[in-house]
């Protein structure tokens, strides 16, 4: 190998490890790389695109272990998002989720999305009844919904939230969370704050402060 | 010099093994100069086990002790229906072990399917190992693409028992798309109709230069060249019975003639009119008279009795067709795969159906073997050079739309509506999704570059759109594009491995109140797959949850196939519903089903284990075999004999 090949090796293996460690940040959008009104053309082509770079069979000859099934995690969620977005029921739903923020389609996110949207329950994830599969539309996923539910009203609420966000970009998740048990605490039923506190909650467990 | 790797064709009848010599897919002679393995094991009185060729005379003068298809069964249980209706029409005996699994006997042992197919498999290595003076033991073995994960798992077991390392468990349609689209630089929509010995796959492919994706697969397992001859054999019998008294039913030696005359009859057909059946002296009846068959079989009559069989697959193609979203006159070519496309009448039901002549100039059934020995190559970083003789189209890179794929005169003026060039992504004009990335030019002048790296500096870019998505907690840069990814590293010059992209061929689905079956991950979904499920304890201090698993496209969960149980044990002790664990199932680049599970509060991975039905685990695991050409050995280093 040559030592420009092992230089861009050494890229590509840091940005494979950088985008490994955001997996659970980015949407099936972003994983794919195509903007979220993207037809199905595109999004075929982008998943051939990120297959002929991330599929595990590309790297077979990476030496360490532990980085190849890194890329192989990348790899099965790029797979997930290309199935889920490929399906027009489960793009709908998904796209309902997103506006919730949450980034991962699954059957028990649906349901609870269906339960939330008949206001039956508030639950947080979890939730798993063992009924059939709530079919995939839960209706409209209109622009309301890819809108993230109702706005904020209270501008202190709002400036709280628009912190927070900065926080989770400079990874300081307690910091975060603190911020938006504030802004709940100003504006307790807003669902966009409760929904982005949980989520900061989750991330600060994941990677500690 | 690398290890050579095999591609192994493990087929219902006959078995095929290729290699990549000097960089070109080559299939292997055995020392007779035949390539057809005859997939075919049986058990001498010596103790030697004769496999392929060596085995195949015994079919007629030792019926019991040879077994044939023995594919038929791999990776079902006993009570499976598809198994006990091949085991009633067989003169070999099996029973139920254990754990439902198969078990054959084997004269005075008993073997398990998968032991028996590694007989096979070894056989195949010896072969190979002969032909290439060097040892091989990393290979790539095909399977029908609609088996499922019982049978991909069971396949491989039969792989390791016989001393190979399989890289992979491929499909076959996917392993032929291969071989015929290898460095072709095609763009183009391709169906494999695979119809072979004992099952019939049909598989939908987009091939983009190297990568080969596929669009949607379908197929019966129990529907092939095998189910003709049994048809024609109930013939044969009848008339027996009718017109002599006679029911070879009742002699397995007798029935073993006859079904070897229906299948030569029936290959015969395939290139005359008529076929002679003649069977002298076939049994002795009462009062010792001799029981002779004298019987002429035209086209005609053979194709009205298998028709319904030949209709059967064209239900599977609209099957597939649905599954893509797609429609059969959007394809640019048809591939046949499988002995038994060589029928007439099978090649004029495709040629009606698809509206255009099948692609016939590839050996049908070479094709899967060697398609798996460039997958296997790829897998190890071999580069295969582009087979002689198919040279890649050369394409002016300014010519704007692409060359069309030549295409049968008859069909020009359907052609389909398919691709067009797609408008640019957004802020990645360069990516690698616009072109760089894309081994084919996408009719926008783009030069094609075989490429083995992306663009760096544009993949994680999150676009533009996406800041609109209204999730918190995404609209980050995650890495932009920051001085240290600027230059982009050039890929190695030669480097053309394929890429196979394929999915799961089965529902996978878990069990839930009331006896349905909950969909985890849907069909035709791309391999590697996972999809996680979310589990919380019903009980007070319920310490162990069982999962039932199964595949399939049933609502109601026992009409799937069953694979068996998972089970998640050591949950701590706590109030019901105070615990919950989260269970990922992933389904491997091979198809194969793994499990595993984490608490969600304490985020501890819990032990999940797959308790497969049908299979035995453990001890026979240490069986190895031994031997040379044609005649082995099979030993357990347990010592666990399962002597009956």
């Amino acid at each position: 190998m040559t030592r420009s090949n092992a230089a861009a090796l050494s890229r590509l293996t840091d940005l494979l490890r950088l985008l490994h460690e955001d997996l659970d940040r980015l949407s099936y959008y972003n994983l794919l790389g195509v903007p979220p009104d993207a037809d199905d053309e595109l999004i075929r082509q982008a998943f051939q695109g990120r297959s002929l770079w991330l599929h595990p069979d590309r790297h077979l000859q990476t030496a360490e272990p532990e980085l190849r099934e890194k890329i192989s995690a990348l790899y099965r969620r790029i797979t997930e998002a290309y199935r889920v977005l490929g399906r027009p029921a489960d793009r709908a739903a998904y796209d309902s989720l997103l506006a919730i923020g949450v980034l991962r389609h699954s059957a028990e996110a649906v349901e609870a999305l269906a339960a939330r949207e008949t206001g039956a329950s508030r639950g947080s994830g979890g939730a798993a009844g063992d009924g059939p599969r709530g079919a995939g539309g839960s209706s409209g996923s209109g622009a309301a919904a890819r809108q993230g539910g109702e706005p904020i009203q209270s501008v202190q609420a709002r400036q709280l939230f628009d912190m927070s966000k900065v926080s989770i970009k400079k990874m300081e998740f307690e910091r975060a969370v603190t911020l938006l048990e504030q802004a709940l605490g100003v504006e307790p039923k807003s669902r966009r704050i409760s929904d982005a506190l949980d989520e900061a909650r989750r991330l600060k467990k994941m990677y500690g402060g | 010099m690398p290890d050579p790797v095999l591609g192994i064709d493990l087929g219902t009848s006959n078995s095929v093994v290729a290699t990549i010599r000097e960089g070109e897919p080559e299939v292997l002679r055995d020392s007779e100069g035949r390539t057809l393995v005859p997939s075919v094991v049986s058990f001498h009185p010596s103790g030697t086990v004769l496999v392929g060729s060596e085995a195949v005379g015994r079919l007629l003068v030792d019926p019991e002790h040879t077994v044939f298809s023995a594919k038929r069964l791999i990776g079902r249980p006993f009570s499976d229906l598809v198994a006990q209706d091949f085991l009633s029409k067989v003169p070999f005996h099996a029973q139920a072990g254990d754990n439902q699994e198969i078990l054959i006997q084997a004269r005075d042992e008993r073997m398990t399917v998968p032991e028996l197919s590694a007989f096979l498999l070894h056989h195949i290595k010896v072969i190979a190992e002969r032909g290439l003076r060097k040892m091989a033991r990393k290979a790539v073995v095909t399977v029908p693409a609609n088996f499922n994960d019982a049978q991909r798992a069971a396949t491989l077991q039969a792989g390791e028992t016989a001393g190979l390392e399989v890289l992979r468990i491929l499909n076959e349609p996917t392993a032929a798309a291969l071989a015929y689209g290898y460095g072709m630089d095609f763009d183009r929509r391709v169906i494999i109709y695979d119809f072979g010995g004992g099952t019939f796959d049909v598989t939908i492919l987009d091939i983009h230069g190297d990568l080969f994706e596929v669009r949607a697969t379908a197929g019966d397992t129990y529907l092939g060249g095998n189910d003709m001859d049994s048809r024609l054999l109930d013939v044969l019998a009848q008339k027996l019975l009718e017109e002599q008294g006679y029911d070879p039913r009742e002699d397995p030696m007798v029935l073993g003639k006859l079904r070897q005359a229906a299948e030569n009859a029936k290959c015969e057909l395939s290139y005359n009119p008529r076929a002679k059946i003649r069977l002298d002296e076939l049994a002795y009846g009462p009062k010792g008279k001799a029981i002779s068959l004298h019987h002429e079989v035209d086209r005609g009559f053979f194709e009205k009795l298998v028709e319904d069989l030949v209709d059967r697959t064209f239900v599977i193609c609209d099957e597939a067709f649905n599954l893509a979203g797609l429609q059969a006159n959007q394809v640019d070519e048809v591939v046949l795969v499988g002995g038994t496309t060589r029928m007439p009448l099978v090649r004029q039901s495709v040629q009606s159906y698809f509206a255009r002549a099948p692609m016939a100039s590839i050996d049908p059934d070479q094709v899967v073997a060697m398609g798996a020995a460039l997958q296997a190559a790829s897998l190890m970083g071999i580069e295969a050079r582009v087979p002689s003789g198919a040279k890649p189209a050369e394409r002016d890179a300014t010519t704007s739309p692409p060359p069309a794929p030549p295409e049968p005169a008859q069909a020009a003026e359907t052609k389909p509506p398919t691709r067009q060039a797609p408008p640019p992504l957004p802020g990645a004009r360069s990516g690698p999704l616009g072109g760089a990335g894309s081994p084919e030019p996408r009719g926008q002048g783009v030069v094609p570059t075989p490429i083995a790296a992306p663009a760096l500096g544009q993949l994680p870019a999150v676009p533009p759109g996406a800041a609109h998505s209204g999730s918190p907690g995404v609209e980050l840069e995650l890495v932009g594009p920051g001085p240290a990814v600027q230059e982009q590293p050039k890929p190695p010059a030669q480097v053309r491995r394929p890429l196979l992209l394929d999915v799961t061929p089965l529902s996978l689905g878990v069990a839930t109140v009331g006896g349905y079956s909950q969909v985890i991950i849907p069909r035709n979904s791309p391999v590697p797959v996972e999809a996680s499920r979310t589990y919380v304890t019903s009980e007070d201090d319920q310490t162990q949850v069982i999962i039932r698993i199964c595949q399939g496209e049933s609502r109601r969960f026992e009409e799937n196939t069953v694979l068996g149980e998972l089970l998640l044990e050591g949950l701590p002790a706590a109030p019901r519903g105070d615990v919950s664990i989260r269970v990922t199932f992933e389904i491997d680049t091979s198809g194969i089903l793994k499990a595993s599970a984490s608490d969600e509060r304490t985020g501890q991975v819990q032990r999940a284990t797959i308790q497969l039905r049908g299979r035995k685990e453990g001890a026979r695991r240490d069986a190895t075999i031994s031997g040379e050409e044609g005649a082995y050995r099979l030993s357990r280093s347990s010592g666990e004999a399962a002597r009956t």
